[in-house]
């Protein structure tokens, strides 16, 4: 497995509650929105998003309905729950310190004071 | 892929092949897969690709056997634990109700003061509902519910504890 797909996998959950915290998704507005917003880098094989969206709706971390707009088809909604909001702000604290800790070795220096109490 | 004239049906049938779960489950999953694969064809057509490639297009970002393994994986083992949990707890209010509720001594009990006592009701009643709101799963609540009565009707014509 590439470094970039190592990177996606332990990612996906908080990319996607990313997204959901700002408003309500579907998985095809989930998956054009991954993809868009990263230059493709996030892109994902579009089919594998449903079952890691399943497996979050197990664990209480979103929740879905079936909405239908006017004119549109029908679709699932996937929403954020406050047990997902608190899980995204823990997942990203801890990636922000990652990225701070991994900033600081590559470019030679030393974990800041703030980085390691963040964890 | 085969060259033939390919349709979302086609292409759900190749997930569906992967799955093994209740028909309620499997069809809201290829529900939610069919509205994908129509906005994604609704893109490429609107981005210039014909009908057909835009449904191969669709069809091999999905995934196709590779998202019907991992949607069985996911949803496999919480269904069983549905099923045993739906099937368990009408047991168990036959058990409470008869054992600890109605005559812990284990002494007789008949239809008349059974069918007469509110709390029977409601288990009863309970024990349809419970399983049939939380997992809306009506064969699941309904074959728990059989089981519920089942107990009792052996327990009023078994009454007394010796015969056991």
């Amino acid at each position: 497995m590439s470094l970039r797909d190592q990177i996606r996998k332990g990612s996906t959950e908080t990319l996607i509650m990313s997204l959901l915290s700002e408003e309500p998704m579907y998985g095809y507005q989930l998956s054009q929105e991954l993809a868009r917003r990263s230059d493709g880098y996030f892109a994902m094989q579009e089919g594998l998003l449903y079952p890691t969206l399943h497996r979050m709706q197990q664990d209480g971390l979103v929740t879905s309905e079936w909405r239908q707009a006017q004119g549109a088809r029908r679709r699932k909604y996937y929403s954020l729950t406050a047990k997902g909001r608190e899980q995204l702000g823990e997942q990203s604290a801890e990636w922000e310190t990652f990225m701070q800790a991994l900033r600081a070795l590559l470019a030679g220096g030393e974990l800041s004071a703030g980085a390691e109490t963040a964890e | 892929m085969s060259p033939h004239h390919l349709t979302i049906d086609d292409v759900l049938a190749q997930i569906r092949a992967e799955l093994r779960l209740s028909s309620a489950t499997e069809r809201e999953l290829l529900e939610e897969i069919r509205a994908h694969l129509e906005d994604a064809v609704e893109d490429a057509r609107a981005a210039g690709l014909d009908e057909q490639s835009a449904l191969r297009q669709a069809a091999q970002a999905v995934g196709l056997r590779e998202v019907g393994r991992e949607l069985q994986a996911v949803h496999a083992p919480w269904e069983s634990a549905d099923a045993v949990i739906a099937c368990a707890l009408p047991v168990l209010c036959a058990l409470v109700l008869r054992w600890l509720i109605f005559a812990p001594d284990g002494a007789a009990l008949n239809w008349a003061q059974l069918l007469a006592r509110p709390a029977f009701w409601i288990v009863a009643v309970a024990a349809l509902l419970v399983p049939l709101l939380r997992f809306q799963r009506w064969r699941y609540a309904l074959a728990g519910w059989s089981v519920f009565w089942m107990i009792t009707v052996i327990f009023v014509i078994f009454p007394v504890v010796s015969q056991w």
